[in-house]
């Protein structure tokens, strides 16, 4: 009996480098106004950092919800997106993480853009194939993305978004975080 | 780095994200959701299972870590951090601090939780941290 060859069809780049080729700005409110865009930049050290590390839904939801792009990448499953939203979207701002970050003390030199994301793409490790799922943001969920401020701002540059995540929303008012009262320092505005 | 790897199998480790100042441990690279314990500790949860804590995030690492850990490492040129002994002195900070007996409960039943994921799993924290 001849033996049958089995090839693996791949469903997509092994590696991506187009993916790692970040936006040098995202286009975001400015922190007195939510009506002013202005430019932040992004904290490209810690994103190859988690990269590096195989933390690819990290740098999935970069794509799909900071900077409000379908991920560059050819994948299994992969299908564009014509509802993401992006930084610039944000529904509320707050300033001040009530905590130290770094060389702040109080990290009173952080904003806070938080998001209602309607998709976003998931990562799924299911070997030899690439896949990445678009799907729906569950309920009860909205997205913060944390920035750095810069001082002075120079050349219409404000800071550096830094990271971000999924949080669970307020029961009461659903396109804020749970404890949005507590959490940070102020409200700096909202989009309702 | 000029080129992401998508097809190995990600392998937990603690990581230290300088601009965010926090150490992260997640033990599956997936979707998850974040959920604010207190100042310094929060626990990451499977974004399909919420009663499933998947990893956690130490924040404002630099300035905890510079208080409780700096002179000791710096003493023993240690280049390994157990995150262990990281939770296990802010449990004592709050056990020893806390006025509200119930709340104090409750953030240490989450601490816990943090704790048994970083001893089960032995996670280090490799390299120094700058203070």
């Amino acid at each position: 009996m001849s033996k049958i060859e089995l090839r693996v069809i791949q469903g997509g780049n092994e590696k991506s480098e187009e993916l790692l080729q970040f936006p040098q700005f995202v286009r975001g409110p400015a922190p007195e106004n939510s009506s002013e865009m202005v430019n932040w930049r992004v904290s490209r050290g810690d994103l190859l950092k988690a990269a590096a590390n195989l933390r690819r839904q990290k740098v999935l939801d970069f794509w799909a919800i900071v900077a409000g792009k379908n991920p560059p990448i050819r994948a299994f499953g992969m299908e564009q997106s014509g509802s993401l939203v992006s930084l610039a979207d944000a529904s509320a701002c707050y300033q001040g993480l009530k905590r130290p970050c770094g060389d702040d003390d109080n990290g009173d030199e952080r904003v806070i853009f938080i998001l209602n994301p309607l998709e976003f793409f998931e990562y799924q490790f299911r070997p030899p194939i690439v896949h990445v799922n678009k799907r729906s943001v569950p309920e009860g969920l909205v997205f913060a993305a944390y920035a750095r401020l810069d001082h002075p701002p120079e050349g219409g540059v404000r800071g550096v978004v830094t990271h971000w995540e999924f949080l669970e929303a307020c029961p009461h008012e659903g396109t804020l975080p749970i404890d949005h009262g507590d959490r940070y320092c102020r409200l700096l505005w909202r989009r309702d | 780095m000029t080129a992401i790897d998508m097809i190995s199998e990600y392998k937990p480790v603690a990581l230290y994200y300088d601009d965010a100042d926090s150490v992260e441990y997640v033990r599956v690279d997936g979707p998850s959701v974040s959920r604010r314990i207190d100042a310094f500790l929060t626990l990451i949860l499977d974004m399909d299972d919420r009663s499933k804590v998947i990893g956690f995030r130490l924040k404002g690492f630099r300035n905890f870590y510079s208080k409780h850990f700096r002179l000791i490492n710096e003493a023993l040129n240690d280049e390994f951090l157990a995150l262990v002994s990281v939770i296990e002195k802010r449990v004592t900070e709050i056990a020893n601090n806390h006025f509200d007996r119930a709340e104090a409960a409750q953030r240490l039943e989450a601490y816990k939780c943090a704790r048994d994921i970083a001893a089960k799993d032995s996670v280090i924290l490799r390299g120094r941290i700058a203070a």
